[in-house]
């Protein structure tokens, strides 16, 4: 019990201590308005662009891609706000699980993007009067924390970079926009060159988009059962390879002393 | 040559090579061109060839352009509080706004570079035709956005300076510019209440300029007609910046936090 206990008391002291809730402007300036105008921006483009054709699914799509700033950003900062701080060789010395470690420090992203997401649908429901069927809903939370998991587990590889690269913000930004030109949240995946569309399904939300569009679009759930397996299984894949890539990348710190190099 | 001037020279090349050492500025100039082309075609490709070059080929390589100054420009005066080296250039015997001014305009040429990447990667990999242009009036609208871009950025960048939240609202200010400036779309589509507020920002009528100089449909009255309206709004921002320059300098002597990160 004391260690489920530390496993949460972990999870919420790392957020508190390693991200901006501890200054509230930023958090809403850069956690809320930005991903919100991020999302009101793309749903403008495909209203005008489509004509209003199935605008409910390209919304309720862009307010799932919401999550990128916790599942990338959020997670990067895993690593990169302890390295910065100058802790991080603590951290690692400590004779805690890491695996556990980094995990419990992953879930509050994993709910930060939940509720960035479902804050960026109601917005777009309220700004461009739209509906949402209500069965949909509960499918939608589903899919929806399926697909942000496995976002948060690709962001924790990319987090494992911080150990040894002082180019962190490159490979983010990077990773953020393969996110958003990937996952067809703001077009068919017919468009993209068949090598592209292939790519795609090697990364998260890919699957999450494409529910969340027949869901909302036509009530189609009948996808339902073997896209969500497909994501869990690519989001337990991606957090077992950073598991493995925190280790290579810590020996990689260690060997090249860049551990405490912000 | 006098001192500030050849400071402001100085200042642009520095600039140039400060910025892109940095990895974030590097995705900015060399990468992020090519995602916001690739994801406009997308949206765009069935469109008419007209409403591909207005809004893929410009709308893309202006988002490249605008992204680059928030990423630059409108964060320098808070990289430089970072760094400790804020106050130094402030009371520095050149003139604080011709430093900074060379820095927008070395990042401006940056912002420039990655607009022309996306312009390439679209005519070569996405077979795009472009329309035949007129070098004069191309060049000449080219020098109106610079400038006009250069002064706006130049704005931001003092009300960035009193502000200790500059990271957060650097992070912000992206996809506004992109929504209420019509990048992707013409502004008459956004709500009413909203429209005046494109029709006071610079980027609009930059970006309106650029196509009405390369639309082949254009009359001449139209073409000076956008340029008159650049023009005048730009002088407007002087107007702005020298009376907020004034202000900004006599509150950060008055209050001392300047370097206050």
């Amino acid at each position: 019990m004391e260690s489920i206990k530390r496993f949460f008391r972990h999870a919420l002291l790392s957020y508190k201590a390693l991200f901006s809730m501890l200054d509230p402007k930023n958090y809403i300036l850069v956690m809320l308005l930005n991903p919100l105008t991020q999302m009101i921006f793309f749903a403008m483009l495909v209203n005008y662009v489509y004509g209003g054709k199935w605008l409910e699914g390209y919304v309720a799509s862009n307010a799932l891609l919401l999550c990128v700033m916790s599942s990338v950003f959020g997670m990067m900062s895993v690593v990169m706000s302890d390295r910065g701080m100058g802790t991080l060789p603590i951290v690692m010395a400590s004779p805690v699980n890491k695996g556990v470690l980094f995990f419990a420090r992953s879930i509050p992203h994993i709910l930060n993007g939940a509720f960035t997401a479902i804050l960026g649908l109601i917005f777009g429901v309220l700004i461009f009067g739209i509906s949402i069927p209500v069965e949909a809903i509960l499918p939608l939370l589903c899919i929806w924390t399926i697909s942000i998991f496995s976002a948060c587990g690709l962001g924790l590889i990319l987090g494992s970079c911080s150990f040894w690269t002082p180019s962190m913000h490159l490979l983010s930004n990077i990773l953020a926009s393969s996110l958003l030109l990937l996952s067809g949240a703001n077009y068919s995946l017919s468009v993209m060159p068949s090598w592209l569309s292939d790519l795609a399904k090697f990364f998260p939300l890919t699957r999450g988009v494409e529910l969340t569009k027949a869901i909302v679009n036509e009530g189609d759930t009948s996808h339902f059962l073997r896209l969500m397996s497909e994501e869990f299984l690519l989001g337990c894949i991606y957090f077992a390879i950073s598991i493995v890539a925190i280790r290579y990348a810590e020996y990689l710190a260690r060997v090249k002393g860049t551990m405490e190099m912000s | 040559m006098s001192g500030n001037l050849q400071a402001f020279f100085k200042t642009i090349i520095v600039q140039m090579k400060l910025s892109i050492a940095r990895p974030m500025f590097q995705f900015v100039i060399w990468i992020s061109p090519f995602f916001y082309a690739t994801i406009t075609y997308f949206v765009y490709g069935g469109q008419s060839p007209e409403k591909i070059f207005q809004y893929v080929v410009l709308g893309s390589g202006f988002m490249g352009l605008w992204t680059s100054i928030v990423y630059s420009s409108a964060s320098d005066i808070n990289r430089e509080r970072y760094y400790g080296t804020l106050e130094n250039i402030f009371v520095a015997p050149v003139s604080f706004s011709y430093i900074i001014m060379g820095k927008i305009v070395g990042n401006t040429i940056w912002g420039f570079v990655s607009m022309h990447l996306s312009f390439i990667y679209l005519r070569f990999v996405f077979n795009l035709e472009y329309p035949m242009l007129e070098p004069l009036l191309i060049v000449s609208a080219h020098l109106a956005v610079v400038i006009s871009i250069s002064v706006f950025a130049f704005v931001m960048a003092l009300l960035f300076t009193l502000s200790k939240q500059a990271e957060a609202l650097m992070n912000f200010i992206e996809y506004p510019i992109f929504l209420i400036c019509g990048f992707l779309f013409p502004i008459v589509i956004l709500p009413t209440w909203l429209q005046p507020f494109s029709a006071i920002l610079p980027p609009t009528w930059a970006i309106e300029l650029l196509r009405t100089v390369t639309n082949s449909a254009s009359t001449s009255t139209q073409i000076i007609q956008a340029f008159v309206i650049l023009i005048a709004i730009t002088t407007i921002y002087v107007g702005i910046a020298f009376v907020a320059y004034k202000a900004v300098d006599r509150k950060a002597r008055i209050d001392g936090k300047l370097g206050v990160y």
